[in-house]
């Protein structure tokens, strides 16, 4: 009974603090929600601001691509570098596509062992040369390959000098060193699928590839 | 006890043997390796391995393994004993007469005891029926799940004990599997068992693959960043770092035998050529200086010279210079094209690639001789590789115009093939042995 009369005591003190303190809470929150108001219409506003730009983003980019698509191009393409205007990027992407363009032919081929540029392969190289020269913000990659015979890593190397090789011819002929990445992938990328000559003859190349492009 | 064929049959298909265990054995589940062995030594030694005590229950077989290995060596004939009345797990319970009557001469007994914690106690002993007497016996207490490693080992010291050199069924192999575009990485037991693979590529090719010289990490060359870059990567807990990854090409990597340097080819300062690196990737030194192509290095097992490949000539051939580079010379000088040279454990041969007419085909030459020894006569064979004794050398061959794995022993008397079921083998490299594992 005597415990009972505290415990009620007990809360009654509780609840008079609580409601004490829930005042102060409240006029607490009550500051703290006018503050929020400001910021949430300036969250809204940015919001609004934000939605504005996507659906902006959004119109920009279906234009793009039906314009693309009106273009025939089925890759998104990455965007062009820097100092390259969209629409030499997309005279080079249909250059690349069009048989009769000189930039059309990309790979040059070589006999058996072989690493040198000869006859019909050196204009190959020269079209591409000239193309460069006139366009500095293109960057190229040559990626040299082989047949299957042979060693793995001598394959390498050898695909290594083939790449090596258009990459020099390219850089006598006036393109910069650094716009040009010369790779091997050795034997492991054929195109040939067969086991002879016809095919592997498809596989000594060096293929010039402007990435992004095509 | 299966029936099994005379192994001195030209073609015995080792998978028809134990298809049971070895498909069973692989639930992570790359697709298996099967071994066929295509000749044979033409003086094997006489095996007779019993089943063992209580081996039935349990998915691995420990005798059927245990036989499999030591014929797949191709060093070893089965003496089958016929029926016994009652099959002997211990010495004391073996019958001398009746084994000596059936032409049993070398003896394999032995039980699996399941104790009391769960594990496995694995008995063996190898016994001389002629003198009726012990040549080795052990004990083994494992886990169900290490059932068939020791059954490896256990073929280790028999196969020892008679031929005198050790056994590499404990082993490891790694190898690259294409199908179609995917690349894949692949670690399995020198049997074929347990494949996993250690990387996929989808697109880019994985070449080169080499173990370091403890067993725990394997470097290759990967082109996942668009272009060839050496990786270290330690099979135990999956981490990788790269080991070289210069402006232009970098491959061929290969371990000095003390696991400190790697020796690799980069074309950083122009064509080709031969540079030595620190394991974690500090030092760099320039090994050779040549205008044609140098690669292909590997570091002898006394770690003091240097094999590799250049065409320096005019052609790829094999030269050898010191470790630390300098002057080469040359060793091959059969034919135009010779390439890939490895050497045997002992340092006292080399085996290789040698154009042969229109093939490709694996050599091997002693030190110190101007002439080789062809050893197969596939269409195109390369990267060939010692086992760590010195006994076999396996290489990437193709069958039904598929790449597949093939191993030759150093004398060319035996061959045989492993093939995966799906997609392409190629590249192999064997692990070294393995300490107690």
């Amino acid at each position: 009974m005597y415990k009972n009369v505290i415990a009620a005591l007990a809360l009654a003190l509780l609840a008079a603090a609580c409601a004490n303190q829930d005042v102060k809470e409240q006029s607490k929150a009550a500051t703290v929600e006018k503050r929020d108001l400001t910021e949430e219409q300036r969250k809204r506003d940015e919001a609004a601001r934000a939605q504005i730009a996507r659906e902006q983003e959004e119109r920009d980019r279906r234009l793009e691509e039906e314009r693309r698509k009106a273009e025939e191009d089925v890759k998104i393409q990455a965007l062009p570098p820097t100092g390259m205007t969209e629409g030499l990027a997309t005279d080079l992407r249909s250059q690349l596509r069009d048989p009769s363009s000189p930039l059309y032919k990309r790979t040059i081929f070589y006999g058996f062992d072989q690493y040198e540029i000869d006859g019909d392969n050196r204009a190959i190289v020269e079209a591409h040369a000239r193309f460069l020269e006139q366009n500095p913000d293109v960057k190229i990659r040559v990626e040299g390959n082989c047949d299957e015979r042979g060693s793995t890593e001598y394959n390498l190397a050898l695909g290594q000098r083939r790449a090596d090789g258009v990459k020099r011819a390219l850089t006598l002929l006036g393109v910069g060193a650094s716009r040009i990445e010369a790779v091997s992938y050795g034997e492991e990328k054929p195109k040939g699928m067969g086991q002879d000559e016809e095919s592997y003859a498809l596989n000594r190349r060096s293929d010039i590839v402007y990435p992004g492009y095509e | 006890m299966p029936e099994m064929p005379n192994a001195c049959a030209r073609r015995t298909w080792i998978k028809g043997l134990t298809a049971g265990a070895l498909v069973s054995a692989l639930p992570a589940a790359r697709a298996a390796l099967t071994i066929e062995i295509v000749g044979g030594s033409g003086r094997e030694i006489p095996i007779t391995v019993l089943p063992f005590g209580n081996e039935e229950r349990h998915r691995d077989r420990v005798s059927d393994v245990v036989l499999t290995d030591l014929l797949r060596s191709g060093l070893f004939k089965e003496q089958n004993a016929g029926a016994l009345p009652k099959i002997p797990t211990e010495p004391e319970e073996v019958n001398w007469v009746t084994v000596r009557g059936r032409g049993v001469d070398n003896l394999v007994i032995g039980n699996v005891v399941e104790r009391s914690d769960g594990r496995l106690q694995v008995r063996f002993r190898l016994l001389d029926a002629a003198k009726q007497a012990q040549r080795s016996g052990y004990s083994y207490t494992v886990s169900a799940s290490q059932l068939r490693a020791i059954a490896h080992k256990i073929a280790d010291v028999i196969y020892e004990d008679l031929t005198g050199e050790p056994g590499v069924f404990s082993t490891r192999i790694c190898y690259v599997v294409k199908v179609g575009e995917r690349f894949e990485l692949q670690v399995a037991d020198s049997d074929g068992a347990n494949a996993n693979f250690i990387l996929a590529n989808p697109r880019e090719p994985i070449i080169s693959p080499t173990w370091s010289p403890d067993g725990s990490r394997l470097a290759y060359v990967s082109f996942e960043r668009k272009k060839p870059v050496v990786y270290v990567h330690s099979l135990a807990d999956g981490s990788r770092q790269v080991l070289a990854n210069f402006d232009g090409a970098n491959s061929a990597p290969a371990w000095s035998p003390d696991g400190q340097r790697l020796a690799l080819t980069l074309t950083r300062d122009g064509p080709s050529q031969l540079y030595s690196i620190g394991a974690n990737g500090a030092g760099l030194t320039r090994l050779t200086s040549s205008s044609g192509i140098d690669t292909e290095a590997a570091w002898s097992p006394d770690g003091r010279s240097i094999l590799f490949t250049s065409d320096r000539g005019g052609s790829p051939q094999i030269y050898r210079m010191a470790a630390t580079g300098g002057p080469a010379e040359r060793m091959t000088f059969e034919g135009t094209y010779n390439t890939t040279a490895r050497w045997s454990p002992d340092g006292r041969s080399f085996c290789f690639i040698q154009r042969n007419g229109g093939r490709y085909n694996v050599a091997i030459q002693e030190i110190g001789s101007r002439s080789a020894q062809l050893l197969t006569d596939g269409r195109i064979d390369s990267s060939p590789t010692f086992s760590p004794n010195g006994r076999m050398i396996l290489y990437a061959s193709e069958f039904n115009r598929r790449g597949i794995l093939a191993a030759v022993s150093r004398d060319g008397r035996i061959k045989q093939r492993l093939s995966e079921s799906t997609g392409s083998v190629r590249e192999p490299a064997w692990g070294p042995l393995t300490k107690s594992r």
